[in-house]
């Protein structure tokens, strides 16, 4: 009897076992040990940049009693001088605005600050707030006997708006104009169309205010080397889970991450990503809002680098889509560096379609073993500028238009050093290309990093 | 029979009954309904799902949560040494390119690409049967793996895939590589057939290097797959079957050294159409997300 009972309690117990086993079976149940837990991790990264940080004058031309300085990104005294002259703007109103022109005689320009991209003023803006909205692409410095005037044109019809400064405002810009003045400089000329074609022989449009060293030009090679960062980091602000991405090691030593959506691309001078879905996406914000966008891209993907400025921020259509790119360039000491692929930003309201930065940092200039190296001269450096133009464009004699033409640096490879070589600059009728700076020989494209 | 036998009998049944369901749910490296993660539910919400979008599910579902991880690959440079071996011993002349390497012999052609692509092109072929449309499958595939052999063109761990046809009379087999039991869709091998004769052999082969056990992860569910390529792909304007779904490995043709490659589902509309679903993201995967690949 004992017997029976027992075994229709083991019973009973079986048949609840099996049902709870087939339930779980079933319908299922995840093992606790594969739930994966969630993991959005907090990256810390650069605090972006204010706006009144992200847009810096391409350059700053001062007139001294014996010639023109230029004053560039990097260059000593640049962030002073523009800094001082941002805060001013941002604490000048309407009220200074001059409704009656400035007298036209006897007027001394002390500086002229060019501006590209250009400089969103007004309203809810920092600078000038309270004047209408505009956007001004370059600004001078005006003094007669004691009043002092900043001369504001509009980037795009080149209206300009004249601001009587405050006495102190005035005294404050002009001590440091003569203090920077005072420093050993290079003379600088603006080019003029008839010096041009008096020197080239033939009609050459200038589309841009080009300033040349009147005085020899010294500069060095650079040695640079590839900036440090935090992989890790790094990876977490492109993907909202890293270790989903997998890795595909490139046989120049270039690594890809990917996760089947968006790509990511490191070398030891840059890296690229991309992610195409984004594409088709529009943009609705506003210029500066733009702005402060890129600026957050560039602190949140890497940092800021030294030396780095904003060149240029332009909405961009492609059939349907519509996006904003903006473009940097690294500047040492005054000079910009050239790569194949400077860092830049595509964005629109659906986020960073496509990104490249730069990742190197100049490690030295290389100076112990060898003489700082002499720039060929700005005239003989147009002259063998004309005559490869006209080797790669024969019988285009006319209309054309020097549309760049300035000093810098590219980088290429030699063995394993990375290095900066001094180079003229040139654009003419769209076409950019380099000559080495001492013996003007063509730096072709695929020299460059 | 008196009660007593009768409860012993259940019993004994039931412990059985109750090890057959433990041993599934619980052993966790043995049996497909290990560790189910897709419901009879979600399964029927998944078809409704489909149903309104006009797609219908025609196979059946794997529903069992999986783990994977990605695998380590390489071009496959055995199978090029091998034949190269065999057509220097021959004395086939050869041509060197920046970005090719070509042996030619009688009646064939060979191009080494420096991707890990092998072609090899038979001119004016190799005869196979008259009109080899009309033989059966079976058939065509026996004569096409008899010939590969001879030619030591077929690699190990190979799997047939399918036969797709071409107007007006070609044939093209598909072939892809298995490892560890899971194919991997990018090692391919391709026969091309046309009329009665077999012309080109491309062979695309990956070297599996390591998988990352550290790095493996639970897998989406193959519903999850198919939510995600309907939500991608949207309503069909015509019925499309889904005729297949496994897991596997996809990667796209690279010009490295090594890669990763991540598990996939594979799923084959309409037996034809072949779309790729990241097994970790959910993504479908797609050939241009490297950078250096955009426009």
């Amino acid at each position: 009897m004992i017997i029976e009972r027992i075994k229709s309690i083991v019973l009973l117990v079986l048949v609840s076992l099996s049902l709870l086993l087939t339930y779980q079976l079933w319908y299922g149940q995840k093992p606790t040990h594969l739930i994966v837990e969630e993991e959005f991790e907090r990256v810390v990264v650069e605090k972006p940049r204010p706006l009144v940080e992200v847009i810096t004058p391409a350059y700053i031309v001062l007139r001294t009693e014996i010639g023109l300085n230029v004053l560039k990104e990097s260059d000593p005294g640049f962030y002073l001088l523009w800094k001082t002259l941002s805060q001013q703007l941002q604490s000048l109103t309407e009220e200074f605005i001059v409704e009656e022109n400035i007298p036209g005689e006897g007027l001394t320009n002390l500086l002229t600050v060019y501006l590209q991209p250009a400089l969103p003023v007004g309203s809810d803006l920092p600078w000038l707030p309270g004047i209408p909205s505009a956007m001004i692409g370059q600004i001078e410095l005006f003094s007669l006997n004691e009043l002092t005037w900043l001369a504001l044109a509009d980037s795009e019809d080149d209206t300009k708006t004249y601001l009587l400064l405050p006495p102190e405002k005035a005294v404050e810009l002009t001590d440091l104009i003569a203090e920077i003045s005072a420093e050993d400089r290079i003379v600088y000329a603006l080019l003029s169309t008839d010096k041009l074609n008096g020197l080239a022989e033939r009609e050459l449009n200038l589309e841009n205010s080009i300033y040349l060293p009147q005085e020899p030009v010294y500069m060095d090679y650079l040695i640079l080397r590839s900036e440090t960062l935090d992989r890790d980091l790094l990876l977490r602000t492109f993907f909202i889970d890293y270790k989903l991405a997998r890795i595909i090691e490139e046989k120049d030593g270039g690594l890809i991450y990917t996760d089947g959506e968006r790509g990511l691309r490191l070398t030891n001078v840059g890296l690229e990503y991309s992610y195409p879905r984004l594409e088709t996406g529009q943009t609705t914000i506003s210029y500066p809002d733009a702005l402060e966008n890129s600026s957050s891209l560039i602190s949140y993907h890497g940092g800021w680098p030294v030396g780095l400025r904003l060149e240029g921020l332009d909405m961009i259509r492609r059939g349907l889509a519509v996006s904003y790119q903006a473009n940097w360039r690294t500047y040492h000491e005054g000079y910009p560096l050239y790569i194949n692929k400077p860092t830049r930003a595509i964005f629109n309201d659906r986020g960073l379609i496509h990104y490249t930065r730069t990742l190197f940092v100049v490690e030295n200039e290389v100076t112990d073993n060898e003489e700082r190296l002499p720039v060929a001269e700005w005239s003989i450096a147009l002259q063998a500028a004309l005559d490869y133009f006209d080797a790669v464009n024969p019988g285009n004699q006319s209309g054309l238009r020097l549309e760049e033409m300035e000093l810098g640096y590219v980088l290429t490879r030699s063995a394993n050093l990375i290095q900066a070589e001094p180079v003229w600059v040139f654009q003419i009728n769209g076409l950019q290309f380099f000559l080495k700076a001492a013996d003007l020989d063509l730096l072709s494209r695929e020299e460059l990093l | 029979m008196n009660l007593g036998r009768a409860k012993s009998i259940l019993i004994i049944a039931f412990i059985g009954l109750n090890i057959f369901l433990g041993y599934n749910l619980f052993w966790p490296d043995f049996g497909r309904l290990t560790r189910v993660a897709v419901t009879a539910e979600e399964i029927r919400i998944t078809e409704a799902m489909l149903n309104e979008n006009n797609y219908f599910l025609e196979t059946t579902l794997d529903r069992a949560i999986q783990t994977s991880d990605f695998l380590t690959v390489a071009p496959a440079s055995d199978l090029q040494k091998k034949i190269e071996k065999r057509l220097v011993e021959e004395n086939a002349s050869v041509t060197v390119d920046e970005s090719s390497k070509t042996y030619s012999r009688e009646g064939q052609v060979l191009i080494f690409d420096s991707s890990g692509l092998i072609r090899v092109m038979f001119e004016p072929g190799v005869f196979l049967a008259e009109r080899s449309i009309n033989l059966e499958q079976r058939e065509i595939r026996s004569k096409v793996e008899q010939l590969l052999k001879e030619e030591q063109l077929m690699p190990e761990e190979i799997m047939f895939d399918y036969m797709e046809y071409i107007e007006p009379e070609g044939i093209i087999l598909h072939y892809y590589q298995v490892h560890e039991n899971l194919p991997i869709y990018s090692g391919q091998l391709e026969v091309v057939i046309d009329l009665d004769r077999l012309k080109e052999v491309r062979i695309y082969w990956l070297e599996p290097l390591v998988r990352s056990p550290v790095r493996e992860m639970e897998i989406i569910s193959a519903t999850d797959a198919l939510s995600n390529l309907v939500r991608e792909l949207g309503p069909s304007s015509v019925p499309r079957r889904v005729k297949q779904i496994d897991l596997g490995y996809i990667s796209w043709e690279y010009d490295a050294e090594k890669w990763e490659i991540p598990p996939v589902w594979r799923i084959v509309l309409d037996g034809q159409q072949l779309y790729f679903i990241n097994a970790f993201t959910g993504n479908l995967e797609q050939n241009n997300i490297i950078p250096e690949q955009l426009p």
